[in-house]
């Protein structure tokens, strides 16, 4: 019972209380008088309390009906009120499920269009260079024409490596890694090291492993952990000083493997750390460096890495070098998305 | 003798090398920048006869450039044709005016025409006046 529906009884309650008391002292006055009154008086005055009586009994009764009628509007005052409360949670839940919605959409759009302006880039210099050469303005000189057809499919080359990108991305953010697959995670980063080592030595960069023994076998897709594993070593070479070390680590922290990749390379500038796990997102000093690249690299690692219910972060100094630390679990839970 | 030096504004190497090839078979003198800031001091240090600029370049874009090509004695004057890959003259980055100095006729599109911008430069080239 709420405070309101209280007052309103107290309020009826003092109106009616005065006036039952009265009827009552006067229905008592009326039958001690009755004894020495005269016959025909008696008649009138019996009439009169019979009347008192009943007065007094509709009263009682209007009250209780008084009060009654208040208890059901009370209840549906508060029938009303919860009623009122569940519309408006609906409608809060709704407007976070539309606002959601709309984010979803946002990012949508914007991931279109980043992707359509980033594959536009590479088409319009593919086209650029075919008019050049079926116009028939540099006539039929054929080093001239094998240059420029070999532009013509690096940038093609570009394009391809961006499609692979955003489809790996894509895979990235859907696909759940269903735990059935053991992968040795220690021969896998040994591979992909070896496969990468050509490459560093061509600019004099040597890459140190210390990779723990007795590391358990990872209930996680083959394919996921090299992702992980050659992007992060990958973006270390690229972004490197020339003659500088990469140094790559791989542990058992508690129930996870935690990889770490150091470089001695350009860093990330400080305005640019809190976006680059943007998708197509490439900070200024990397532009510099190497013009092609689609920003998408880490944004699929960290995917990756999350749905496997790990993480990823690192430390940069800009043109000091870069450490990315990756954390995984050897046995990713349902629960953490893998 | 060459037919005028031009220089060549773009970080996009399949562009850079086909107008390269293109203006160099006709006669033309070409140099080449990468980015915005490589590009000024070119600009500067060459006193081209014109130069051909992309709209979207790393760290400072085209109309950034264009803005202080036109402060600098050297190129105050130089003929500038912009590259761009939309199909009409963008809107200018807000609150910015570069007054008429930058006219819809001055803007190429990309995929380039080489006869258009061959044409182009004919009509712009010093020596054509």
């Amino acid at each position: 019972m709420t405070d309101d529906t209280n007052s309103e009884r107290a309020r009826i309650w003092r109106f009616f209380r005065p006036a039952s008391v009265i009827l009552t002292v006067a229905l008592a006055a009326d039958l001690a008088a009755i004894a020495m009154w005269p016959s025909a008086q008696k008649v009138l005055v019996i009439f009169a309390a019979a009347f008192t009586a009943l007065l007094c009994l509709f009263l009682w009764r209007a009250l209780s009906i008084a009060e009654s009628a208040t208890d059901i509007c009370a209840r549906l005052l508060e029938q009303e009120r919860a009623a009122r409360a569940a519309v408006e949670v609906r409608n809060r839940q709704l407007e976070n499920t539309i606002g959601k919605l709309e984010e979803v959409e946002r990012i949508k759009k914007n991931f279109l269009l980043m992707a359509s302006h980033q594959m536009r880039s590479p088409l319009v210099a593919i086209q650029s260079v075919i008019r050049v050469i079926v116009s028939g303005a540099i006539g039929g000189d054929d080093e001239s024409v094998k240059h420029l057809l070999q532009q013509a499919y690096d940038r093609s080359e570009d394009m391809l490596g961006m499609v692979n990108d955003i489809l790996d991305l894509a895979e990235a953010k859907v696909e759940k890694d269903e735990g059935t697959e053991q992968t040795d995670a220690a021969a896998e980063l040994n591979a992909v090291v070896s496969l990468l080592r050509p490459t560093a030595a061509e600019r004099g960069i040597t890459i140190e492993t210390d990779v723990a023994a007795g590391l358990p076998m990872a209930r996680v897709a083959r394919k996921s952990v090299n992702h992980i594993f050659t992007n992060l070593v990958d973006n270390a070479i690229k972004y490197s000083k020339d003659n500088t070390v990469v140094r790559v680590k791989l542990v058992a922290e508690g129930d996870r493997m935690r990889i770490d990749v150091a470089d001695q390379g350009i860093g990330i500038p400080q305005e640019a750390q809190q976006k680059i796990f943007k998708e197509f997102f490439r900070a200024d000093n990397a532009k510099m460096l190497i013009k092609q690249g689609t920003g998408l690299g880490l944004a699929i690692v960290q995917n990756i890495v999350q749905n496997l219910g790990g993480d990823i972060s690192f430390v940069s100094k800009e043109n000091e070098g870069t450490t990315f630390t990756a954390r995984v679990p050897f046995t990713p839970s349902p629960q953490t998305g893998a | 003798m060459t037919a005028g030096k031009i220089l060549i504004i773009d970080d996009d190497t399949a562009i850079v090398e086909s107008l390269k090839v293109l203006l160099s078979i006709k006669g033309y003198e070409t140099e080449t920048a990468c980015d915005g800031e490589e590009g000024l001091c070119k600009a500067k240090e060459l006193s081209p006869d014109l130069i051909l600029l992309d709209l979207l370049l790393p760290q400072q874009d085209g109309f950034m450039i264009f803005k202080k090509l036109r402060l600098e004695a050297n190129t105050r004057t130089t003929p500038v044709i912009v590259l761009s890959s939309f199909s009409e003259r963008p809107d200018l980055p807000s609150g910015e005016s570069l007054g008429d100095e930058l006219s819809p006729d001055m803007f190429i599109p990309k995929p380039i025409d080489p006869m258009k911008l061959l044409e182009k430069i004919k009509g712009l080239m010093p020596s054509a006046s």
